[in-house]
């Protein structure tokens, strides 16, 4: 700021200064005899002098000079004491120009200065400030991400104070006693909750800032190792993984402290947390306000267990919802102008986080809300926000696929806060985009208001800002399916040259910008273009894959490809051997392939047969490695698809070599994969899979594995489903239906009470007191208070 | 202000070529331009303006010419000379941007483009505005400039190459402070460095004016 | 010649370019309806003085007046002032229309009648351009502007520059005309010695940048003659009642231009025994111009002794 002002004063405040100082001599100044006037000189050179020290200034920065990031005190220190240099010489040669020569003084002043700039700019002199620079304390903090309070944090057994905890590299110099702990030693006593692991000190190796001055200047130094412990309330509290390496920098005038955040856990906290999730399982995923405020307390962690739980049990989803009512009272939502109070709290809220996703209890909020907005209103001042912007990028701003094919998601945080964007802004973003999907699924013969008022007015912001194009391009429109219709575009998609107003910058290489966003259109003219420049967009995609190939996952370059879903030859489906072929080659990349390739196949519509994802299947399996989990992309495929995949690849795996001895415990006649995929089968959610399942169970199949240790145990592998419950339960084996009893302990929702219900006049009388033993526990966890945090 | 038509027209007389060209080549840009216009993205408006300015300065500001002397020997006023210097300055510039102004608002280059099948109209058209309204001020911070630096080299006393200096050192710091003028994180810094910029214009707008007060004639 | 009379007053007016001194401490002062002619040889500074009095250059020392307002910087109603001056010309496509437009612009008393009639006697079109006309076209167009305009003050750079006799003869009866009947003030400045002798009431002369001569061109006449003395004659003798403007030795006596300031005086003291015949303008001229012939000190002492005679 202070450089700022400084600035302000040197290029605007002194010049009319001086002027009206000049204009006022100038006035009584009749004759000029031969020699400049005073005012002349002054006004000339001081104008001179400021125009060459800002561009000195700026020079001798590297550029910098106007950067108006939070500059150290030292950084402005120096600059201030530049520009007094510029300013006494350049005052020295003003005088000389009013008493001698302008243009010698003008001349002079440059050459005087742009020395004054390599002087500054010398090495010496750069090592004089980068010995001042180490003086400056270097902060780190160290955060706890869950944001609990009252933790204390020891580091190297020193007790430091509370998180979050502000220190410097030279306090813990100072205070810390450098220790060395071998791997056994710092995760002794680790534990698993849920699918983290949790050790109870994280190691940080932790730079020590090398890079000082104003020019990049790196010197290699050993990094500090710190152990960190927390504690709560004399209680160790275990922290997630290993921290890694951080380290703040000194880099082109900042220090840019380091923030190291931690995750934690208590046993208490997860099993507080569990039990919350499991009584909303037992309220079948409706929660109370009591729920909710004991949720509250821990808000961070129930939040994410949630979130991480929904995948496999959507109706958590419903909790979300009811908790993003009860945080923003939605329940006070009456009518339009509740509902945009209501919005705005939200937006309140979501500024002062400086981040928005709509995958979130916020984002959960906003969706409740979207029924019951004046969607007017809200197209009106998005319009009206969107006219005043020259870009909507913010840092982190994203919007891609959600975990969920076929579903957007934004997210967004920003690094520093902008003048004219705020987080809140991607609130409204989240509204219009989804007033858009309700006004298409009620009729898409003609645009809707949003396409109307907000698509131009993106399109428009598009020619500053790429970014806008992509929320265009969701949106649709007959506007932008003109302005698709009437792109010029070219054919040779790759580029040389970084020009930003026309290429993109896509997996290391420039594109036609035109050409990428049209490839990229959804709806109705993207469908056009790309059916219309089929061929190049495959050559496109070739030429992607020979030159950027490097898989762990599916690349998000491939989303164009499977934005055409008509037609009998849709672009992944055209794609599909290219991409098979050279996934399959990539032997850096083995344990993915698979992975890879079955979720390509899975977001190819319409979608493929089975055989296609049996195709996929590694036909010679040299090593487990090769397969991944392929029960993980299989829960991806749809329902009615995944018991016929997995028979499928049950059928070719078992022509593949067997990793393990035939016959050997607990594979029986199978292989390891075959045995992994058919423990998958219980889990999957239908009729067809439990009977299955229970086919191998009741050994119907010759050969059959003993699968019965992992239905008694599907805790580390994954939960039975109703379906299957249901089948065990009806079953003649005993030892199935005493299996089940603990699994619907595991899941008590509605239809595995029934379940229950009917194992409580089970025959048997040590199923009937086990299924009793249940009844009763879930009965205690109904009465149990709701944990909170203490 | 009164204007003198005789004395608007024998000043205006030098620009009418120029004018000419540099009405059809805008009105040409604006009209075939398939890009929309936004001034700073668009180097070659800004060469343009600078061009015209410069070229419009300049000869006006032919002060050892025998015309030049002619006129400033009849007797007006320095002021109305002044006055009528700037009218003709302006009537330069309007000329050259008024049919610029008439295609863009009316909005007959969005029609022509939409005609062409241009992607970017009729959707671009409210916003090319900006166009004019940046266009004329950039004329506005560079024509004091350029007519100071005349006006600056024909005075009789030392530092007759002060005004091509100021106008060098004027670009060359305009031409570095450019890229970070649009990638300032703050506003002020931005608006300081354009008022700067501005004030730099005005301030040698003024002494101009008094220096050709000043200005010799057949030296 | 009264305050309220005064048209021009120079006070010490200087001008140096780039150093070398142009005009020096010129004072001069024109009173209303005169015709002031200024005379000297080329460089000696005629033309920056015409332009110092016109308000297009600034003195270096001194100050140039009209009616008693500073002529620099320029903020007198400088449309009373009408000039005519070397190296300013209009442009080339210029129609004399126009040029007539521009000073009427400039002169509320303009007589477009007056210009459009000088104009046609002397076939020249108002619709014609400027590249188009002769040189004598040329600068009768160019004073016919000025003559038109109703200025109070012509300042004239050679006037006649081009112009054929009968034209000249027409300029001159013009200013004449318009110094009796409107008081018009004019100064001009010529090589053509005759022409002057015939129209100007002053004359001025120039030499190395200072004023030699300023004086009504009668009083010259009754004044100035050129006078045959003995070999020996004593500047003392003379000093007192005439001024020595140029001396040469014949044979047999010294030939002297003499101005003399009491005639009276000089009857008694030269009596018809010696050789005395009036000059003209041209011989004042280059009495006052050409260098002056430097006399030994024999000479001097010669003529002292011939003084004493």
């Amino acid at each position: 700021m202070m450089v700022e002002i400084f600035f302000l004063a040197a290029i605007v405040i002194l010049p009319i200064y001086l002027t009206t100082k000049a204009w006022r001599w100038s006035a009584s100044t009749s004759k000029i005899n031969g020699k400049t006037p005073w005012s002349i000189s002054i006004v000339e050179a001081s104008t001179l002098a400021i125009l060459t020290s800002v561009m000195v200034i700026h020079v001798a920065s590297g550029g910098t000079g106007l950067i108006t990031t939070p500059l150290q005190d030292f950084i402005i220190r120096e600059r201030i004491m530049v520009c007094a240099i510029m300013i006494a010489v350049a005052g020295c040669w003003i005088l000389l120009g009013i008493w001698k020569s302008i243009s010698l003084a003008s001349v002079g002043m440059i050459i005087s200065i742009w020395m004054a700039t390599i002087f500054v700019s010398s090495t010496p002199a750069y090592e004089r400030f980068e010995k001042e620079i180490r003086q400056i304390p270097v902060p780190i903090n160290f955060t706890i991400q869950e944001q609990i309070d009252d933790i204390d944090v020891i580091i190297n057994g020193v007790r430091m104070g509370k998180a979050t905890l502000h220190t410097t590299i030279e306090e813990l110099e100072a205070k810390v006693p450098p220790i060395t702990l071998s791997q056994d030693e710092y995760s002794k006593g680790w534990k698993n909750f849920g699918n983290s692991t949790y050790l109870p000190r994280a190691k940080i190796r932790l730079d020590r800032a090398n890079e000082v001055t104003i020019r990049t200047h790196q010197k290699e130094s050993e990094p500090m190792e710190l152990y960190v412990q927390l504690e709560r309330h004399g209680q160790p509290v275990m922290i997630s993984g290993n921290t890694g390496h951080s380290g703040p920098s000194r880099m082109f005038g900042n220090i840019q402290p380091a923030t190291i955040p931690l995750s934690v856990m208590t046993e208490e906290w997860h099993r507080d947390t569990t039990t919350l999730l499991e009584k909303a399982r037992l309220a079948d995923y409706r929660v109370d306000t009591d729920w909710i405020s004991a949720a509250d307390t821990y808000f961070r962690f129930v939040r994410n267990a949630l979130i991480a739980a929904i995948p496999k049990e959507p109706p958590f989803r419903h909790v979300l919802t009811d908790w993003a009512k009860s945080r923003y009272h939605l329940d006070q939502v009456t009518d339009v102008e509740s509902a945009w109070r209501a919005l705005q709290a939200i937006q309140a809220q979501v500024d002062k986080d400086g981040a928005y996703q709509t995958n979130s209890i916020t984002g959960d909020a906003v969706e409740y809300l979207i029924e019951r907005l004046d969607s007017d209103r809200v197209i009106a001042i998005a319009k009206t926000k969107l006219k005043r912007l020259s870009t909507i990028s913010a840092g982190g701003f994203g919007y891609g696929w959600g975990s969920e094919f076929g579903e957007p998601c934004f997210s967004t945080s920003f690094q520093t806060p902008q003048t004219d964007r705020k987080p809140s802004d991607f609130v409204l973003a989240h509204v219009i985009w989804r007033l858009d999907q309700k006004w298409n699924a009620q009729s898409n013969d003609q645009d809707n208001p949003v396409e109307r008022e907000i698509v131009p007015e993106l399109i428009k912001l598009s020619y500053l800002d790429p970014q806008a194009m992509k929320m265009a391009t969701v949106l649709g429109g007959s506007t932008l399916n003109e302005f698709n219709r009437r792109q010029e575009r070219q054919v040779y998609s790759f580029k040389e040259s970084n020009d930003p107003m026309k290429n993109e910058y896509i997996e290391g290489q420039f594109v036609s910008r035109d050409f990428w966003q049209s490839l990229n259109a959804v709806g109705p003219a993207g469908a056009k273009f790309r059916k219309e420049h089929s061929y190049q967009a495959l050559e496109l995609a070739e030429q992607f894959l020979s030159k950027s190939f490097s898989l762990t996952s599916l690349p998000n370059w491939t989303d164009f490809l499977f934005l055409e879903v008509e037609g009998r030859e849709p672009l992944a489906r055209n794609f599909w051997k290219s991409f098979r072929t050279k996934v399959e080659g990539d032997k850096n990349h083995r344990p993915w392939a698979l992975g890879v390739l079955w979720t390509y196949l899975a977001r190819i519509r319409p979608m493929p047969p089975a055989s296609d994802f049996v195709a996929a299947f590694p036909k010679q399996s040299p090593s487990y490695g090769d397969f991944g989990n392929p029960e993980t992309t299989i829960s991806l495929l749809p329902v009615d698809l995944r018991l016929r995949v997995t028979q499928d690849c049950i059928a070719e795996a078992a022509k593949g070599k067997s990793i393990h001895q035939p016959n050997s415990e607990p594979y029986g006649a199978f292989n390891q994969i075959e045995f992994q995929l058919i423990r998958y089968i219980p889990s999957i959610p239908s009729d067809a899979a439990a009977d299955v399942a229970m086919q191998y169970l009741e050994k119907t199949n010759p050969r059959s594995p003993d699968v019965s240790n992992q239905l008694k145990n599907q805790g580390t592998y994954g939960q039975l489903t109703s379906q299957m419950m249901a089948r065990l339960a009806t079953s003649s084996n005993p030892e199935h239906r005493r299996w089940v009893i603990p699994q619907i302990k595991i899941l008590p929702d509605s239809t595995n009470r029934d379940t229950l219900a009917r194992l409580l006049t089970d025959e048997d009388s040590s199923i009937r007191d086990a299924a009793e033993k249940v009844a009763g526990d879930l009965e205690e966890l109904r009465r149990l208070p709701y944990p909170k945090l203490k | 202000m009164q204007i003198q038509w005789p004395l608007f027209f024998w000043i205006f007389r030098p620009l009418r070529l120029l004018t000419l060209i540099s009405s059809s080549l805008a009105t040409a840009y604006v009209l075939l331009h398939d890009k929309p216009l936004e001034f700073f993205l668009d180097m070659n408006a800004v060469v343009f303006v600078i061009s015209h300015s410069f070229l419009i300065s300049l000869l006006l500001g032919q002060v050892r010419s025998e015309s030049f002397a002619f006129l400033y020997s009849q007797g007006f006023s320095r002021d109305l000379l002044w006055r009528h210097v700037w009218l003709a300055t302006l009537a330069s510039v309007l000329a050259t941007w008024v049919p610029c102004a008439v295609l863009i608002l009316t909005p007959l280059r969005s029609h022509f483009q939409d005609w062409m099948l241009n992607p970017w109209f009729p959707l671009m058209a409210p916003t090319e505005s900006r166009f004019l309204t940046r266009s004329l001020l950039f004329y506005g911070m560079l024509l004091p400039l350029f007519h100071y630096e005349w006006i600056r080299s024909s005075m009789p006393f030392r530092g007759r190459v002060s005004g091509h200096l100021l106008v060098i050192a004027y670009f060359v710091c305009g031409l570095f402070l450019t890229e970070r003028l649009w990638s300032f994180s703050v506003d002020l810094a931005r608006t300081s460095m354009f008022l700067g910029f501005i004030a730099i214009s005005a301030i040698l707008g003024l002494f101009g004016y008094w220096l050709h007060k000043r200005l010799e004639i057949g030296a | 010649m009264t305050e309220s009379n005064t048209v021009m007053e120079t006070v010490d007016l200087t001008r140096d370019f780039g150093g070398k001194v142009v005009l020096e401490d010129v004072s001069l002062t024109v009173g209303s309806g005169e015709i002031l002619a200024l005379l000297g040889p080329n460089g000696v500074g005629k033309s920056t003085l015409m332009k110092l009095i016109s308000g297009l250059l600034m003195p270096s020392r001194g100050e140039a007046k009209l009616w008693g307002e500073s002529c620099w910087p320029p903020s007198v109603e400088m449309y009373r002032v009408a000039c005519i001056l070397d190296g300013m010309s209009p442009p080339s496509g210029t129609r004399v229309r126009e040029i007539m437009s521009l000073k009427s612009c400039v002169s509320p008393r303009f007589d477009w009648k007056l210009a459009t009639s000088l104009c046609e006697q002397h076939q020249i079109s108002t619709a014609s351009r400027w590249r188009t006309l002769s040189k004598g076209q040329k600068r009768w167009t160019l004073l016919v502007a000025a003559i038109a305009s109703g200025a109070d003050l012509l300042v004239l750079d050679e006037p006649v520059d081009g112009l054929d006799v009968a034209t000249r003869l027409e300029l001159y009866g013009l200013l004449r005309e318009q110094s009796n009947d409107r008081g018009v003030t004019s100064i001009i400045a010529s090589h053509i010695i005759a022409d002057v002798e015939r129209i100007a009431d002053d004359v001025v002369i120039l030499a190395n940048g200072r004023v030699r001569l300023h004086s009504p061109l009668e009083q010259l006449r009754d004044e100035v003659f050129e006078v045959e003395l003995p070999l020996e004659t004593d500047d003392s003798v003379i000093s007192p009642m005439a001024e020595v403007i140029s001396s040469r030795r014949a044979s047999d006596a010294l030939i002297a231009v003499i101005r003399f300031r009491s005639l009276h005086l000089a009857e008694q003291e030269f009596p018809g025994e010696i050789s005395r015949r009036r000059v003209s303008l041209e011989d004042l001229y280059l009495a006052y111009t050409q260098p002056q012939q430097p006399q030994a000190p024999a000479e001097q002492q010669g003529l002292a002794n011939e003084r004493s005679l």
